[in-house]
């Protein structure tokens, strides 16, 4: 009898296996069935991993802004580059003049504003194609934009003149365009169904219908600058508003559209502590993130902050993003930093420098970023980039090793 | 030095030195666990190892008898393939199937330093090479369908290409 490799049990070749380096196994793979299952199913045994981070696309959200969804092996394989700091780099677009740009991600669009224009560019497997955008939208008299957000066919944003517009995509027109604030910047917006919201330097969140008649159908006085708006996607009658935390005004307030008034208010132990970020995880659940340099799970059914992500150089955190299972990546203020935080152990993993602000002299926040399994980009003052986290080699740039306990 | 008499599948029987017999674990216990007494002329069988391969477990046991106990796996620990001595390079150097049974009986016999140095043998084989040259080097059946061959094969070029 002469015997051969597919004889042995999935014991022994499991005992064999993790003797290969992952390219090896990625080519034994694609040789037959029975090697193709073993690897997936008992990758955790041959790829060491914290945990999986990031590379979860379980959750709709995520799963709709992935460019591609992972096998099981490949999932263990990002997540650990992802936690060591295993990427590559690259910065996509520069501009001269610096701005406060903003980005959303979808699975086949990055969206990033700049100035007075939006630009729509497509993903590709290196980032994306900076030729071309796909669609570029202007605002009237060239105001900044601060904010934007797409959603299906719309695109709403607000501008630092106090003006506010609704683009169609189909039409490729605006819906709306209008002065809502009287020259004080807009620096938040949300569109949700029918559902638009705005949030001014001037105190007021204003929130109207679609179709629009400009006529606003509720206007909300903060008594303090609002940065931060979200519509709660499974409930939408709640509205988070987040606010400069400069007055008396707690600086996280949650809004019950139907009930026109305030059902919540929340407020961090520190005064000072402007919501800059908002996103909902359901209807009971909302993080928030700002100048005390904390990402924080609030929680509407006990009323209490019920988890802090502290920063640990104490910077403030301009923005973040949450996975809805375990992955938080928040951006801060200063040298182009985004950190990855494990929701369930309440530490940081590990951080990201932008390669543009290593330069000396050179620092800018992370005003914007998204991520799904393979990139994360960000934008700062003067940079579109990304890091790819689906290589295979290159050099790691572990900082995570100081947080490790 | 007592010696033991260890028989194989096809009824071979071995004279071994009961220390070098030790380095099996399985042989270990069953002399332990079992109160078999190293004075009786008792024979050990072993009816999943045959004689050829019975032979050459000996001989790398009793090459062996004198080293330290291999370290326990480390989880941490990057894994090496380059660190296999001259002397079982040259030991290993059987046809497949003999290399293959060396495992299989190194399983069984639970010797541990045996089982990872043919596995890392079997490692070195694999690596490097192309799916085809695998399987052409082991004889292995394709049994993909072709678009599944197709999903697997993109999922590399995503990982292979930077």
């Amino acid at each position: 009898m002469v015997l051969s490799l597919d004889v042995l049990s999935t014991e022994l070749l499991l005992k064999i296996f993790k003797y290969l380096d992952i390219p090896d196994l990625y080519r034994l793979k694609q040789t037959c069935k029975r090697f193709n299952e073993i690897i997936e199913t008992w990758g955790h045994l041959l790829i060491s991993n914290v945990g999986l981070l990031v590379t979860n696309q379980v959750h709709p959200v995520i799963s709709n802004r992935s460019l591609r969804l992972l096998s099981q092996f490949e999932r263990l394989r990002i997540s650990k580059n992802w936690c060591s700091g295993l990427y590559d780099e690259k910065r996509l677009l520069y501009n001269k003049d610096r701005y406060f740009p903003c980005l959303q991600l979808e699975k086949d669009l990055l969206w990033f504003s700049r100035g007075a224009h939006i630009f729509a560019y497509k993903r590709t497997k290196a980032g994306i194609d900076t030729r071309n955008p796909v669609y570029t939208i202007t605002s009237r008299d060239n105001a900044d934009i601060f904010r934007f957000v797409k959603r299906n066919n719309l695109v709403l944003s607000g501008q630092t003149d106090g003006s506010l517009f609704l683009w169609d995509l189909n039409t490729q027109k605006f819906v709306t365009d209008l002065e809502v604030s009287q020259g004080a910047d807009v620096n938040s917006v949300d569109l949700l169904d029918d559902i638009l919201v705005s949030g001014s330097r001037d105190n007021f969140v204003r929130i109207w219908r679609n179709p629009f008649n400009e006529s606003i159908i509720e206007q909300i006085d903060l008594c303090d600058r609002v940065w931060s708006v979200a519509l709660c996607e499974e409930d939408k009658s709640l509205l988070a508003i987040g606010t400069a935390g400069v007055h008396p005004t707690p600086p996280l307030t949650i809004f019950d559209l139907n009930k026109h008034m305030t059902v919540l208010n929340f407020t961090p132990e520190i005064s000072g502590a402007g919501v800059l970020d908002i996103r909902w995880e359901n209807p009971s659940v909302v993080w928030s993130a700002g100048y005390d340099s904390c990402v924080r799970r609030w929680d509407l059914r006990t009323g209490n902050c019920e988890q802090v992500l502290e920063d640990p150089y104490g910077a403030t955190v301009y923005c973040f993003q949450y996975d809805f299972f375990n992955t938080i990546v928040s951006g801060t203020h200063n040298h182009g930093r985004a950190v990855l935080w494990d929701t369930r152990r309440s530490n940081c993993v590990q951080m990201y420098f932008m390669e543009s602000c290593r330069r000396r002299g050179r620092s800018s926040p992370v005003y914007g970023l998204s991520f799904d399994a393979d990139f994360l980009f960000t934008v700062t003052d003067q940079h579109l980039n990304v890091l790819n986290f689906s290589v295979n080699r290159g050099k790691i740039r572990d900082y995570g090793i100081w947080f490790k306990k | 030095m007592p010696n033991i008499k260890l028989r194989s599948s096809d009824g071979e029987t071995f004279e071994v030195d009961v220390e070098i017999a030790k380095c099996s674990v399985t042989i270990k216990t069953m002399l332990e666990d079992l109160g078999m007494d190293e004075e009786e002329e008792e024979v050990v069988p072993l009816p999943n190892v045959n004689s050829a391969i019975l032979k050459k477990v000996i001989q790398w046991s009793t090459y062996h008898k004198d080293d330290p106990p291999p370290p326990e796996d480390d989880e941490n620990k990057e894994k090496r393939t380059d660190d296999i001595s001259s002397w079982d390079a040259d030991f290993l150097k059987v046809d497949q199937g003999t290399l293959f049974e060396l495992i299989l009986a190194a399983n069984y016999l639970d010797i541990k330093g045996l089982l990872d140095v043919t596995c890392k043998t079997v490692a070195n084989m694999i690596k490097g090479k192309a799916p085809e040259e695998i399987r052409k080097t082991f004889n292995i059946k394709n049994d993909f369908t072709a678009s599944e061959e197709e999903q697997v094969r993109k999922e590399n070029e995503w990982c292979e290409e930077k």
